[in-house]
């Protein structure tokens, strides 16, 4: 299912710079006993090259809406002095245009480790396009260690979701 | 705890549906997130004196030290009726909680400086909750027997709200014997509550016996939505003296949807069939607005309503504002302005009520 992959990366090879606007990453935690810790940020960039779409995220302006914990998740968890950016990307799609969703496979790299990652996309026309990208991490296969807080554990399973709107070119 | 994102109580509290002795996260909590902070460095640890007696005393981790002191100052004016003042310790206790594998177990022995108290365990000695339990997957499911809290509503320590009172499920004094199964997930969180009767009252007439519970979803991060039901038979109603069958049937909300705001609100719909009497039917109400304009700083404006006996109703309003000024202490300020129905007749209630709250 690279279709929508495709479309996307044909979105982009169309533009001189691909541009987006309106970006949001967003991560969610679930920890015991009914805990869920929501991240964001808008610091999301997008480059291309060749036919490689890479999505960048600047670790560091993630926020959970708690300084403390912010500390923790990018001290202990993410490293983000050594690893300050996380990449997606997107490599190779078979060119197929037409579809709206899709799933795709990407390149995830975390914590400087790079795991293979399915992701799905939703694209619609709207002034340009409107996309949102979801996939599912574990801390564990980037070498980072699910946190512990006084005895309320975090799972080690991350959902990851992107928004944004690429500029029409 | 809503404007933060915690929308489940138990990572913070032993009683998996709030209030009571702290875990330990739930200590630190108390201070990184809801006491009011002066260093001006962001995402400071907690200190050491967030934990029990501010870490005069260290206790195994199995063993978690709790207790609370309240004490009030009012000045309340019933109709034309005078002005009174009054000083009430409404709480004094001790409390601790066994956290040990899967088993838990809390308890609280207390004094307070009234008398007739439905939580006493003799003259101005009380006894709020006293259960024991066995948690399964982590804690998210908790069995647990003994007294404890009705789980109904939302749980606020204004336990003389109209909906509290009405439904008979402050954390006062109208905790329930009984069993209760607990679950607390990301997305839903209840309980349920086989309620066997009060037996800190002497008389088994008195005794309410049936069940309480609630389910509350939370779909997004700081909201959360959910109904409650009760309904209890006792062969002597302690207020109405006549066997009655209470039902309380409702719904409650907590949003906050702008950090520093959150919103609380409760409908009730409640049911009293006294023998003897025509069934008394109606509602009570509740919505309150808790501004944070600056951590620890809570300003609050809370309305009211109750029609339950066909008599009128009663309305209510109140303008509080809380501060945490310090580990393990806050104050409190409150004016209530009531307009009350009570038997066949309406009167003004005016309080003004100052109080200091401190736990261990």
């Amino acid at each position: 299912m690279h279709g929508c992959a495709a479309w996307l990366t044909a979105l982009v090879l169309a533009a001189a710079q691909p541009k987006i606007s309106r970006p949001e990453v967003l991560f969610i935690a679930h920890g015991s006993l009914g805990m869920r810790i929501e991240g964001k940020t808008p610091d999301l960039s997008l480059t291309r090259s060749g036919e490689v779409l890479e999505f960048a995220v600047q670790l560091a302006t993630l926020q959970t809406g708690i300084e403390l914990r912010d500390r923790h998740m990018r001290d202990e968890v993410l490293e983000v002095q050594r690893f300050p950016v996380a990449t997606l990307r997107v490599t190779n799609p078979p060119p197929r245009a037409g579809k709206t969703a899709g799933t795709t496979r990407a390149e995830l790299t975390v914590h400087g480790q790079t795991r293979p990652v399915d992701v799905s996309f939703q694209v619609a026309s709207r002034g340009g396009y409107d996309v949102t990208a979801t996939f599912r991490m574990d801390l564990r296969d980037y070498g980072m260690n699910a946190p512990t807080y006084l005895g309320i554990k975090v799972k080690p399973e991350i959902d990851v979701s992107a928004d944004f709107h690429l500029d029409a070119p | 705890m809503v404007r933060h994102g915690y929308t489940t109580c138990a990572t913070c509290h032993v009683d998996p549906s709030g209030s009571g002795v702290l875990t330990p996260y739930g200590r630190a909590q108390g201070e990184i997130l809801l006491q009011s902070r002066y260093s001006g460095k962001p995402g400071e640890e907690a200190s050491p004196a967030a934990n029990f007696l501010w870490n005069a005393l260290r206790t195994p981790d199995w063993l978690l030290g709790g207790g609370e002191v309240r004490y009030l100052a009012l000045r309340m004016k019933l109709g034309d009726g005078p002005t009174a003042g009054d000083l009430i310790l409404m709480q004094g206790d001790l409390a601790a909680a066994v956290h040990a594998g899967g088993f838990r177990a809390s308890g609280s022995l207390g004094y307070i400086s009234t008398t007739g108290s439905p939580a006493a365990v003799g003259g101005q000695v009380v006894s709020r909750e006293h259960w024991a339990g066995w948690a399964f997957d982590e804690g998210e499911l908790l069995v647990r027997a003994g007294r404890m809290n009705v789980p109904f509503g939302i749980r606020s320590i204004e336990h003389t709200l109209f909906v509290r009172q009405a439904t008979r499920s402050d954390l006062n004094d109208t905790q329930q014997h009984g069993v209760a199964v607990s679950y607390s997930a990301e997305l839903i969180r209840g309980e349920l509550m086989a309620i066997a009767g009060n037996f800190q009252i002497r008389n088994d007439a008195n005794r309410q016996r049936g069940y309480s519970g609630y389910v509350e979803l939370a779909p997004v991060t700081r909201f959360a939505i959910g109904v409650s039901s009760l309904v209890t038979h006792a062969a002597e109603d302690v207020r109405l003296r006549v066997a009655n069958t209470r039902q309380a049937h409702g719904a409650f909300v907590r949003a906050s949807p702008w950090r520093p705001l959150v919103l609380l609100g409760e409908a009730d719909y409640v049911i009293q069939s006294p023998s003897g009497a025509p069934s008394q039917k109606g509602l009570a109400t509740m919505l309150q607005a808790d501004y944070e304009p600056w951590q620890g700083l809570h300003l609050i404006a809370t309305g009211e309503t109750l029609d339950v006996a066909g008599a009128g109703i009663s309305y209510g309003g109140w303008l509080s504002a809380a501060w945490f000024f310090a580990p393990h202490l806050d104050i409190r300020a409150d004016f209530m302005n009531r307009s009350e129905v009570i038997g066949a007749t309406r009167y003004a209630v005016l309080a003004y009520m100052a109080q200091g709250h401190l736990y261990f």
